[in-house]
C-alpha cells in the first residue's frame, strides 16, 4: 500500500467514524450499471447542465443585470458611442474585452442548447422503452418538470443580453402574458414594473435565471439521480438479464472511468464548439429598442414549437361583455403547452390505469412490443415537428421560394391530420415487426439454403436463434398482456357494480391499447419450433460434416462469439484473470443458466488428431504455432463414422473450388452471405457440374462487408477468423464468415486428405 | 484495491467495518465484508475477449495510448496559457469551413477543448481496453417496505395521533388548518409593489396606460433615429418612414425608460390617394400619406416589412399581414385586429403633425381593452 493510500485510508476512517461513510461506499462502489448507448443520453443532459453551471458562474462575474442606459465605450468599434443598456454593454465586454469571455459565453449557450436537446432525446428513450412504468413513475414526472424548467432557464437566459433579438422575444412573452384572460394585464404590469420594456425586467429575470431556476433544477436532478440509484437502472432484455437482476459493469472502476471520462468528453466537445462555432452574435443585432426588429427573428430551437403554434393559430378573438379574450394567443401559447406538459406528466398513470398493469418493470420494452404507446409517442413527435416547422415558416418560405400563406394553411391542416396518420402507420409497423419476431422465434432464421432430401423434397434450411437474439425476442412473452376483461354490471354475489360506466370506458381503452397485438409464442412452442429447426439442420449435417456435440462458439448468423482456446463467457474470462476481481465467491448455482451457442469446440489438439499426426499435417517450414491457431477456425470435415460420404464445400483464397455435388445440394456458407440462393451466381464448369462462383477474387463484395470476405487475416495473432461482432437482426441472414476448409493454398493437401474421393481442387485460370 | 472486495479475511482492511475502537472480534474479520446478495457473480453470457486481454503487446499499446492522451491534455493546458497571454484579443483568423473568427477565441477553445477532451478520451480508452470487460450480475431487491415495517409505521402514526390529540381536539385542528391556509397571504400581498406607477402615470390603471400614447393633437412627427421633422414631400409614393413624436427624447430622458417609444412608434407610408380604399376615419391621411402604429396587434413586434405595390404590411415575428390601403385590416395570419391609424395633417410650417391621438389602444390585446 502506497503512502497516498495510507493517507486515504486514515481519512476514510476519520470520516467514517463521524458519518458512517464506508458502509455506503462499500455498497456503492460495486453498484452495477447496465451498459447501452442510449443510457448516455441522460448523462449528456446532466453533464451539459454542470457545464452550464460552471460557465454561468464565470459569466456572473462580468455581467451587469441592469437596464440603465450607458454609452458604450468598449473595443467593438461599430457600436462605440451608442446608447445601450448596461446589460448589453457588459455582454459586449464579455464578448470582446474579457479574454476567454466569448468562449465561455458561447460554451454556456451551446451547453444550454445541448442540455435541453439531451433531455428531450432522453425523454424519448424513456418513453419508447417504457422505462417510466412502475416503479419509476415519479422519476418520469420529475423529468417532465426538468424539461419545463429547462425551457424556462433557456428562455430567461436568452433574454438577458438585452440585444435586439432577445428584446423581441421578451416583447412576445409580454404579449402572451397580456393575453391571459382576467389577470393578464395586471400580471404583465407586475412582472415588468409597468409598461414594456420598463427598467426592471432584466434584473428580475436575472434572479430567476441564476438562482431560482438552477436551484430548482439542481434539487430535482438530485432527487432524479437518487431515485435512479435506489431503484437501480433499467436494462434491455438480453441473455442473463431478468426483471430481478442488473447485468452490467460495477461503478468502481469501470463505470466511474467511463462516466467520468464521458463528462470530460462532453465538456471538451462543448469547448471546441464554443471556440469554433459562433452562436448568438449579439453585437450584430445591436441594442434593444422597442420600435425595431430584425427580419427572420427566430427563437432558440426549444421555443420554436411554441412560436410555431403562435404563428399558425387562426386569428380568433372574442369581445364578451366589454372584455377581450385573445384565443389566438391564449390557446397556442398557454393552453396547448399546458396540455402537452400535463398529459406528458400524467402518461405513466394513464397507461397503468388503462392496462391495469401493477407489476414492477425493470426490463425495458422493445418499442414494437407496445405498439400503441410507441404510436402515441410518434404521434406526439409528429405534432411537435409540425409546430417546429411552423416556427421557421418564414425561413422555409424564403429558402424554398414558397408562399408563406400556403405553408401556414398546410400546417393548420397537417397539425390535425398528420399525427393520427403517424399513429396508425407506426402501430401497423410495430405489429408487423411483432409478427416477424414471432416467426423468428418459431422457425429460426431463413438461411437461404435449399436442401434436397433423399426422397426428393426441397426444403429451405432454417437456422436456430442464437442465444442473444432469442433472449431479446423472448422478451415479447413478458411484454405481452391481454386486454382487461369486460366489466360486469352485477358481480357474482348480485351486488351492483357502482363503477360500471368507468369500468366500461377502461375496458374499451384497454382493448384499444392492445388491439391487434400479436400473441407471442409460449416457451414450449418456441422450444418445439427450435427443435424442428435443429432437425432441419441435422438433415444438413452430412454437408456440414462436423459433430454437433463438439461445437465452436458460432452463433448461427455466423459471427464467431468465441474462438477455441479463449474464454467463452464472462465467467471463464474472469476465472482466467485470476478470479476474484469483483466477487467473494462464485456460486454457479446462483447464476442464471443460459444456453450456450451450439458449435464445435475444437482445440488445436483435437483438430490435429483429426487431421492425423501433427508432423504430417504441418507444411514444410510453417510456423507451428501460427499453423495451429489457423486451424481453429477451419471447420473440419470429419470423415463420419456412419459412412456418409463426407461432403464439403471448399473455398480457396484465390478462386472458387470445391465439390460440385455438395455445392449443388446446399450451397456453401460462403455464398449464403450473399443474401439468399436467388442471388447466387453459378457458372457452368468445364466438367459439367455446377459450382458457385465465389465473389472472392473475382468481384468486390457489396456494401461494407468486405472484411467478412477476407479469406485470411494472415499473420493475425489469433488466426484468420477474428470473432465478429454479433450483427443486428436485420443482417442476421446475410453475412457469414467462411468457416470452411481449404482456405490456405498451402494446405490444400490437407483438405484433400480430409475428403477422400473429392475431386481435385481446381483453380480457375 | 482488490482487497476491498475479496473474502480474504487476512488482508481485509478494518476500516471497512467502521469500527475505530480496535476491539474487532476475530470472527468479524473472517466474515465477508458485504454479505449476501451484494456479491457480484459474473454474468454467464457469451463473451468476446478483447485483443488486449490476450495479447500483451496490445495491452501495452493501449497503456501508451492512454498515457499519451493524458500527456496531450497537459500540453494543451500549457498551450492555453500561452495563447491567453500571447494572442491579441482583437485579432481575427481565417479557418476553412468556419470562416473569419476571433483568433483568441479559436485558440482558447481549441486548446481548452482538446485538453479536457483528452482526459475523457484517455479515461474511456483505459476503461475499454485495460479494465475488465466482464459483465457482472447484481440482484434487485423489493423497494416496498415489509409488512412488519408497514405495521410499525402505522402504529407510530396512531401513537402520535393519540398523544397529540389531533383527532380529539376538533377546534384546534380546524383553526390550525385555517391558520396554515392564511399564512401565505402576506407573501402574496407583498408582491403588489412589483409595479409602482411612475409620477407621470400616477393614478392611471394598467388599461388606461396601455390605451394612451405620446401622440396628442398637433404633435409634430419626426423620423426615427435622426429625429428631424418631416414634410409631406419628403416621402415618395411607395415609400415607408419609421417615425416618432417630436418630444420622444425628452420623455425618455424624463422617464428613464423606453416605454413611450414602445407605444408611440409609427410608420408613414405614401400611396396615390385613389389607391386608398378605406381608412379608419375620414380624411385621416394627408395627400395619400397614411400613419399607422408600428406595433403589431398580435403580440407586439414592431412591423416594417412593407410591400408598396400591394400595400401589405407583414410582421416578421408571426407573419400577420395587414392591408394599409384598406384601413389596416388583417388579411392573413394570427393577428385578430387591424393596425390602429393615426390621423395626420400639416401644421402652419408645413411639417407633418398628428391631428389627434390614436382612437384605439395600440399593440397587443388585453383583457380590459374591450
Amino acid at each position: 500500500m502506497s503512502t497516498t493510500e495510507k493517507v486515504g485510508e486514515s481519512v476514510a476512517t476519520y470520516v467514517d467514524q463521524r458519518v458512517g461513510s464506508n458502509r455506503f461506499l462499500g455498497r456503492s462502489l460495486k453498484k452495477v450499471f447496465p451498459d447501452h448507448w442510449s443510457f448516455m443520453l441522460g448523462e449528456i443532459a446532466l453533464y451539459s447542465f454542470i457545464i452550464v453551471l460552471l460557465t454561468g458562474v464565470f459569466l456572473t462575474l462580468f455581467y451587469k443585470p441592469s437596464m440603465i442606459e450607458v454609452v458604450y465605450d468598449g473595443s467593438y468599434v461599430p457600436l462605440k458611442g451608442v446608447m445601450m443598456s448596461e446589460a448589453y454593454a457588459s455582454t459586449l465586454d464579455i464578448s470582446f474585452d474579457v479574454r476567454g469571455g466569448l468562449l465561455i459565453r458561447q460554451m454556456h449557450h451551446w451547453a444550454a442548447l445541448l442540455f435541453i436537446a439531451a433531455m428531450a432525446v432522453h425523454m424519448f428513450r424513456v418513453f419508447f422503452t417504457g422505462a417510466f412504468r412502475k416503479p419509476r413513475e415519479f422519476n418520469w414526472v420529475i423529468g417532465i418538470g426538468l424539461v419545463t424548467l429547462g425551457l424556462g432557464a433557456g428562455f430567461s437566459g436568452y433574454s438577458l443580453p438585452d440585444d435586439l433579438l432577445s428584446g423581441t422575444g421578451l416583447q412576445i412573452a409580454r404579449g402572451i402574458v397580456q393575453a391571459i384572460p382576467i389577470i393578464g394585464t395586471w400580471a404583465a404590469f407586475l412582472l415588468f414594473d409597468g409598461e414594456f420594456p420598463g427598467t426592471e425586467f432584466i434584473s428580475r429575470l436575472y434572479g430567476v435565471h441564476i438562482l431560482l431556476i438552477p436551484g430548482l433544477i439542481l434539487a430535482l436532478v438530485t432527487v432524479h439521480l437518487m431515485m435512479v440509484w435506489t431503484q437501480k437502472h433499467t436494462q434491455f432484455p438480453g441473455p442473463g438479464r431478468t426483471n430481478d437482476n442488473v447485468v452490467g459493469y460495477p461503478l468502481m472502476p469501470i463505470y466511474m472511468a467511463k462516466a467520468g471520462g464521458f463528462f470530460f468528453i462532453v465538456f471538451g466537445i462543448t469547448a471546441l464548439i464554443g471556440g469554433l462555432v459562433t452562436i448568438n452574435p449579439i453585437w450584430i443585432f445591436g441594442p434593444y429598442t422597442p420600435d425595431q426588429v430584425g427580419a427572420g427573428s427566430q427563437p432558440d430551437w426549444y421555443i420554436g414549437w411554441l412560436d410555431g403554434a403562435l404563428r399558425i393559430f387562426p386569428n380568433i378573438e372574442t369581445v364578451l361583455f366589454g372584455f377581450t379574450i385573445s384565443w389566438n394567443i391564449f390557446i397556442p401559447s398557454v393552453i396547448i403547452p399546458g396540455i402537452v406538459f400535463t398529459v406528458a406528466a400524467l402518461y405513466p398513470f394513464l397507461e397503468a390505469w388503462v392496462t391495469g398493469d401493477k407489476r414492477n418493470h425493470n426490463l425495458l420494452d422493445r418499442p414494437r412490443n407496445a405498439p400503441t404507446r410507441t404510436a402515441l409517442g410518434v404521434m406526439a413527435i409528429t405534432f411537435y415537428v409540425l409546430l417546429f416547422i411552423g416556427g421557421g415558416n418564414d425561413i422555409i418560405a424564403i429558402t424554398f421560394d414558397l408562399s408563406i400563406n400556403s405553408i401556414i394553411w398546410f400546417l393548420r391542416i397537417a397539425v390535425i391530420v398528420l399525427p393520427p396518420i403517424a399513429f396508425l402507420v407506426t402501430r401497423r409497423i410495430c405489429i408487423g415487426l411483432q409478427r416477424r419476431d414471432r416467426e423468428k422465434l418459431l422457425h429460426g432464421y431463413e438461411s437461404g439454403r435449399i436442401l434436397r432430401l433423399p426422397h426428393g423434397e426441397f426444403i429451405e434450411v432454417h437456422e436456430p436463434l442464437n442465444v442473444k437474439d432469442r433472449a431479446v425476442l423472448e422478451s415479447a412473452i413478458e411484454a405481452y398482456r391481454a386486454p382487461l376483461p369486460a366489466p360486469e354490471r352485477v358481480d357474482a354475489n348480485g351486488v351492483a357494480n357502482k363503477h360500471y360506466r368507468i369500468d366500461v370506458i377502461r375496458y374499451k381503452l384497454s382493448r384499444w391499447f392492445y388491439a391487434d397485438d400479436i400473441v407471442p409464442p409460449t416457451r414450449a412452442e418456441i422450444d418445439a419450433g427450435q427443435a424442428h429447426v435443429s432437425h432441419d439442420a441435422a438433415l444438413e449435417a452430412p454437408l456440414h460434416a462436423y459433430d454437433e456435440d463438439e461445437t465452436v462458439m458460432v452463433p448461427f448468423h455466423g459471427g464467431v462469439l468465441h474462438t477455441a482456446g479463449e474464454p467463452a463467457t464472462n465467467r471463464e474470462q474472469l476465472e482466467e484473470r485470476g478470479g476474484n476481481l469483483y466477487l467473494h465467491t462464485i456460486d454457479p448455482s446462483s447464476a442464471p443458466a443460459t444456453p450456450r451457442c451450439r458449435g464445435a469446440r475444437h482445440s488445436s489438439e483435437a483438430l490435429l488428431e483429426l487431421l492425423g499426426s501433427e508432423s504430417s499435417a504441418l507444411p514444410q517450414g510453417a510456423d507451428e504455432e501460427k499453423f495451429r491457431r489457423d486451424q481453429f477456425v477451419t471447420r473440419p470435415s470429419r470423415p463420419l463414422a456412419s459412412g456418409h460420404a463426407p461432403l464439403v464445400g471448399l473455398r480457396c483464397r484465390d478462386g472458387p473450388c470445391g465439390s460440385g455435388t455438395a455445392l449443388r445440394a446446399r450451397g456453401s456458407h460462403g455464398d449464403s452471405r450473399r443474401g439468399g440462393a436467388g442471388r447466387q451466381r453459378r457458372r457452368r464448369r468445364a466438367d459439367g457440374s455446377s459450382a458457385r462462383i465465389g465473389s472472392r477474387g473475382e468481384r468486390q463484395p457489396r456494401g461494407g462487408r468486405a472484411h467478412h470476405r477476407q479469406p485470411h487475416r494472415r499473420g493475425h495473432p489469433r488466426g484468420p477468423q477474428r470473432p465478429l461482432p454479433c450483427r443486428r437482426s436485420s443482417r442476421r441472414n446475410g453475412p457469414r464468415p467462411n468457416l470452411h476448409l481449404g482456405l490456405h493454398p498451402a494446405r490444400r493437401d490437407i483438405a484433400r486428405r480430409l475428403v477422400p474421393g473429392e475431386p481435385e481442387v481446381s483453380t480457375p485460370a | 484495491m482488490s482487497d476491498l472486495t475479496t473474502r480474504d479475511g487476512a488482508s481485509a482492511p478494518d476500516h471497512g467495518h467502521g469500527h475505530g475502537n480496535g476491539d474487532v472480534p476475530a470472527d468479524d474479520l473472517a466474515r465477508p465484508l458485504y454479505e449476501g446478495p451484494g456479491a457480484l457473480p459474473a454474468a454467464d453470457i457469451p463473451h468476446r475477449p478483447r485483443r488486449s486481454d490476450f495479447d500483451p503487446k496490445a495491452a501495452r499499446r493501449a497503456e501508451r495510448q492512454v498515457a499519451g492522451l493524458f500527456l496531450l491534455s497537459m500540453l494543451m493546458v500549457v498551450l492555453f496559457v500561452v495563447a491567453y497571454i500571447a494572442i491579441d484579443p482583437q485579432a481575427d483568423i481565417y479557418i476553412p469551413v468556419f470562416g473569419e473568427i476571433g483568433y483568441m477565441n479559436f485558440a482558447l477553445g481549441l486548446t481548452f477543448g482538446l485538453g479536457v477532451f483528452c482526459i475523457g478520451a484517455g479515461a474511456i480508452q483505459w476503461a475499454k481496453k485495460l479494465m475488465p470487460d466482464v459483465e457482472v450480475v447484481q440482484e434487485r431487491h423489493s423497494l416496498a417496505s415489509t409488512p412488519h415495517e408497514d405495521v410499525e409505521t402505522a402504529e407510530q402514526y396512531e401513537r402520535g395521533k393519540e398523544e397529540s390529540g389531533f383527532a380529539q381536539y376538533k377546534v384546534i385542528r380546524r383553526t390550525l388548518i385555517a391558520a396554515l391556509a392564511l399564512f401565505p397571504i402576506p407573501l402574496v400581498v407583498m408582491l403588489r409593489d412589483l409595479w409602482t406607477p411612475t409620477d407621470s402615470a400616477a393614478g392611471l390603471s394598467p388599461a388606461e396606460q396601455l390605451s394612451t400614447t405620446a401622440w396628442v393633437e398637433g404633435m409634430p412627427i419626426v423620423t426615427d433615429g435622426t429625429y428631424v421633422k418631416i414634410r409631406p414631400e419628403d416621402i415618395p409614393v411607395g415609400g415607408l418612414v419609421s417615425a416618432l413624436p417630436e418630444d420622444i427624447e425628452e420623455i425618455q430622458k424624463a422617464e428613464h425608460n423606453l416605454n413611450a417609444r414602445g407605444k408611440a412608434a409609427i410608420i408613414l407610408v405614401r400611396m396615390e390617394p385613389d389607391e386608398i380604399r378605406a381608412q379608419q376615419g375620414d380624411g385621416w391621411d394627408y395627400q395619400g400619406i397614411l400613419a399607422y402604429s408600428k406595433i403589431c396587434t398580435h403580440v407586439g413586434c414592431p412591423i416594417a416589412l412593407y410591400e408598396h405595390r400591394t400595400h401589405h404590411l407583414l410582421c416578421p415575428c408571426h407573419q400577420s399581414t395587414f392591408d394599409l390601403a384598406d384601413a389596416g385590416n388583417v388579411i392573413f395570419g394570427p393577428a385578430a385586429r387591424r393596425m390602429p391609424q393615426l390621423p395626420i395633417g400639416v401644421n402652419e410650417e408645413g411639417f407633418l403633425v398628428a391631428k389627434a391621438p390614436f382612437a384605439e389602444p395600440i399593440g397587443p390585446s388585453f383583457w380590459e381593452r374591450g
